[in-house]
């Protein structure tokens, strides 16, 4: 992304902001609450259109172009809470990933039946309305979801959020699994040791500026970040913006 | 007993084409949240286009139904662009308004084009009949019976096993997690509201068949409608079924054991008594989500 200023109503969350993720690795944002984390993840789906600035994938201007065109381009977004639809079965809410780039009938099945070996939850609960699952199950149907399309950059908003320690650990597998079979991540998280513990690359954002980024492991024993985010002591070692 | 298992008959035979002539009342509803006070309107517009094709060419009212059908429905989806969606971030109240203006305004046009005298389509079996023992069942109303259940067979299937119903569901249910998976909620309300619209056209082409035609029909046809959801649980599709067969059968029972006159207000009471006794009507809560999960 380069330059992008967006914001709501008139008023800037992000102020000219530039980032550059490594392709097939993931990156993960943190920052404080109010920061402007999820409104970066918004801008790169595209459900959220800049004031200024463009987003590039691979060259490929995606600006301005909406969810269903990002989403055709390659580009999912698992948002933070509520995306899901209760009274709809999990497959069929698998099976609405593939709405944009339009996956229907056995390439559909066969895309689902690929997804129930990683996420065996979605066969198991087939059946079952989403709205009765667990908040880890949930979460996992979620995934499932996005990866329908098969996508190149995958968005996830602080995906651990309200989950148990499990469930947790079910979702750094899915993360890890996925950068492995080369999609690119973009995480945002106030969990900052699960965030980073997941990313290659870590990004520090505060009041929708980027201050600091390197890599995340470096990121995780940086003191500055320590005092700031968890807790500890001394500062920052961490290259400035 | 004759008599009894007769009147049950006709009302389950026009039960089935109320429950198509309200089945997208509640379609509308349960998606968009739009109490379509013009749906009345658009059923009396179906039954003039099915009048229009059998008096010029001769077109039987049933295999009008896709006509009009195509015909209301295309309408339907223009005011909607040009009426109905502008007033959406109103709320509710918006939307109201603008169909409460387009309802008035179509008893002039419907005056304008057709006249004030009341049509009727007269088709060579609208006086016959089918007799099985002491049954007799119209053919008229036997047809439109069974198209109106096809129709809604059809319109069922299209919302639990296509692409287009998963995605009319789901922009139902939780219209901004519908944009994340690329559902394009506007063109998705706009798909609800046509398909709203031509069911309303085939319900419009069968009600020609039992009653006559007139510029102020929308009112009688409004009133059921509105009686329909309500009872069934607004925006549940299955819920109207089963009220609409409750309302054609408590109907035929009035004609038929009280009065003639006294059917005009059994609508009505069954709005304040539902809103009274039970306001989530027969499907309540589950109706809702239910919806157009059908």
């Amino acid at each position: 992304m380069n330059s992008v200023s967006a914001g709501y109503g008139g008023g800037l969350v992000l102020r000219d902001v530039s980032l550059t993720v490594e392709a097939g690795r993931a990156t993960c944002i943190v920052g404080p609450n109010g920061a402007g984390k999820s409104t970066m993840l918004k801008v790169i789906c595209d459900d959220l259109r800049p004031v200024s600035g463009t987003i590039e994938i691979d060259g490929e201007q995606v600006t301005g172009i909406g969810p269903a065109a990002a989403i055709r381009r390659g580009v999912v977004m698992i948002p933070q809470t509520n995306a899901l639809f209760p009274g709809m079965t999990v497959r069929e809410n698998i099976l609405l990933g593939g709405h944009a780039i339009r996956i229907r009938g056995r390439a559909a099945r066969q895309r689902f039946d690929e997804l129930a070996v990683m996420f065996p939850i979605i066969r198991e609960r087939a059946s079952a309305h989403a709205g009765l699952l667990s908040g880890g199950q949930r979460r996992m149907v979620e995934f499932a979801r996005a990866l329908m399309s098969r996508p190149r950059v995958v968005l996830l908003d602080e995906p651990s959020i309200g989950l148990d320690p499990k469930s947790r650990e079910t979702l750094a597998g899915s993360v890890r699994a996925l950068v492995e079979a080369g999609t690119t991540v973009v995480l945002v998280e106030q969990n900052v040791r699960f965030g980073l513990s997941l990313a290659a690359t870590g990004v520090i954002m505060e009041s929708g500026r980027f201050v600091a980024s390197g890599p995340a492991d470096r990121l995780l024993d940086d003191p500055g970040l320590r005092a700031v985010f968890l807790g500890g002591h001394a500062a920052s070692t961490t290259e400035e913006h | 007993m004759g008599l009894l298992l007769q009147t049950l008959v006709f009302g389950v035979l026009l039960g089935s084409v109320y429950a198509l002539a309200s089945s997208g009342l509640s379609l509308t509803y349960g998606v968009l949240r739009i109490v379509n006070l013009v749906h009345g309107s658009l059923l009396i517009a179906g039954g003039y286009v099915t009048y229009t094709l059998w008096s010029s060419i001769g077109l039987d009212p049933i295999a009008s139904v896709p006509l009009s059908a195509i015909t209301v429905g295309a309408l339907g989806g223009l005011l909607y662009l040009a009426f109905i969606r502008p007033a959406m971030p109103g709320g509710e109240g918006g939307t109201m308004m603008a169909t409460f203006a387009l309802m008035i305004a179509s008893q002039g046009a419907f005056a304008l084009i057709w006249g004030n005298t009341p049509l009727t389509v007269a088709v060579p079996y609208t006086r016959a009949s089918f007799t099985i023992g002491e049954l007799n069942i119209p053919e008229a109303q036997l047809y439109a019976a069974i198209v109106a259940v096809l129709v809604l067979v059809a319109l069922l299937l299209l919302l639990l096993r296509t692409g287009l119903g998963r995605a009319i569901r789901a922009a139902a249910a939780n219209p901004a997690g519908a944009r994340f998976v690329g559902i394009e909620v506007g063109r998705i309300n706009a798909l609800t509201y046509t398909i709203g619209a031509a069911t309303a056209g085939a319900g419009g082409a069968l009600v020609s068949l039992i009653y006559p035609l007139s510029p102020d029909a929308w009112a009688q046809w409004l009133g059921r409608g509105l009686a329909i959801v309500v009872l069934g649980g607004l925006g549940s599709l299955a819920g109207t079924f089963i009220a609409a067969l409750i309302l054609g059968i408590l109907e035929t029972f009035i004609t038929t054991y009280v009065s003639l006159s006294w059917t005009v207000v059994v609508p009505y009471l069954v709005i304040i008594v539902v809103l009274m006794v039970r306001p989530t009507g027969i499907l309540g809560q589950r109706g809702r989500t239910d919806v157009i999960h059908a």
